[in-house]
């Protein structure tokens, strides 16, 4: 699953109604709930947890997709999952 | 000497508040999203004038009414709360006289909230097996619905209030030790992340000032039990050289069911070895295991020949998780 589907789903919203240029700041569905989901589905996913401090700072769609793939990549202060 | 646990009970106030009511409240979080999420459909509400010893003494009653023990052989009280009826005296001195517990007991309060269970157990196993008491009565008792404030979804749907009274006695053994019954135990604590849960006013600190009402960061709290939870798992399993297979069940705190079923899946714990039990009740800080203990017991699902694996984890941070069988 892509960023973006996770990103759709952790808000509840249909995949094709996020077009990568919203600002998440505008968005009523972007809460402390949806950020929870969404680290859930990120961590499911890659096995990686996002940091809720650089999360939070995230404007846009693009900036949540450039976090996962530095979280990734373990350039950012991530945490990685301990199985 | 060995401590053993010997008998659980557990107390819920009254006043129901259910999924349906906080729904009318927070009309874009419908009943249905609500316990699909938490996994809660009722949280038990403290009265006005209902404190922690109120609960504690209700759940120890029950406990003694059981058959388990008379208040009379209990000579050690340990009671965790972070609701405490005052500053000062300490509720488990309320809670002595109350109950009819001997002068000749010795009582504190510990100031944990959902990791206090079991460093409970590691407090009375520890007194029991250095000879100090013989039967400690263990209460967690909480009331934080009193810290809440009414307009926050994020809390206001998660906790409930509640008390559990364990009994943990010393059981004759050896020479050769019998088998072990509590333990090993691993222990955790970061208080970088007190201010992820925290209740401002009323403490020294911020006298006058500050917040009254419980605060909780829910992503930065998500991200600590993440990293802690399953390194916690995977250093007990290596502590007490067992593998995940030979644990019959898991008994976490029940935060909510969302975290913990992300957690389950992360740890590879199958759903039917793992409990869940905060349907009725909420998330009851720390009497949240008990419960879930008594629950599953109960209902068949954790025998006296099983093992089980408790862990407790929340607020400070702070985190404990421990081996038992309950015989």
């Amino acid at each position: 699953m892509e960023t973006r589907s996770m990103l759709a789903q952790a808000m509840e919203l249909p995949k094709r109604k996020l077009t990568g240029t919203e600002r998440l700041s505008e968005m009523e569905r972007w809460d402390s709930m949806a950020m929870l989901n969404f680290m859930a589905l990120v961590d499911a996913h890659y096995g990686v947890t996002l940091s809720p401090d650089h999360l939070v700072q995230c404007e846009s769609v693009a900036e949540v997709e450039a976090l996962v793939e530095e979280t990734r990549n373990g350039n950012h202060a991530g945490v990685h999952s301990v199985d | 000497m060995r401590a053993c646990i010997r008998s659980i009970e557990y107390h819920l106030p009254e006043l129901v508040l259910s999924s349906a009511r906080l729904a009318e409240d927070f009309p874009d979080w419908p009943a249905e999203k609500i316990e699909a999420k938490t996994g809660i459909r009722e949280r038990r509400i403290a009265g006005e004038g209902e404190c922690s010893s109120d609960l504690a003494v209700a759940a120890a009653r029950k406990l003694f009414a059981g058959g388990a023990c008379a208040p009379e052989t209990i000579d050690y009280v340990l009671l965790c709360t972070q609701t405490p009826d005052y500053f000062l005296p300490t509720t488990a001195c309320l809670v002595q006289e109350r109950l009819g517990i001997p002068t000749s007991a010795g009582a504190l309060d510990f100031n944990l909230g959902c990791s206090g269970y079991v460093y409970g157990l590691s407090l009375a196993q520890g007194l029991i097996e250095t000879g100090q008491a013989r039967h400690v009565l263990l209460l967690t008792a909480e009331t934080y619905s009193k810290f809440i404030d009414p307009r926050d979804k994020n809390v206001r749907t998660i906790f409930g209030d509640a008390a559990a009274a364990t009994l943990v006695e010393g059981v004759e053994d050896g020479p050769p030790r019998g088998p072990t019954w509590i333990g090993p135990f691993i222990f955790g604590t970061d208080g970088a992340g007190a201010a992820n849960l925290r209740v401002e006013s009323g403490g020294m600190r911020c006298r006058g000032a500050g917040s009254p009402h419980l605060h909780m960061n829910g992503p930065k709290i998500f991200e600590f039990t993440l990293r802690a939870v399953p390194q916690c798992v995977g250093e007990l399993l290596k502590k007490s050289q067992k593998s995940a297979g030979e644990i019959d069940r898991f008994i976490f705190h029940q935060a909510n069911e969302f975290m913990l079923d992300h957690l389950r899946k992360k740890i590879g714990v199958p759903l039917e070895r793992f409990s869940l039990a905060m349907r009725h009740c909420g998330n009851t800080v720390s009497a949240s295991i008990p419960i879930a203990m008594k629950e599953d017991r109960d209902a068949g699902k954790f025998l006296p020949s099983d093992l089980a694996m408790l862990v407790g984890f929340g607020v400070g941070y702070s985190w404990a998780a421990t081996l038992v069988r309950w015989p």
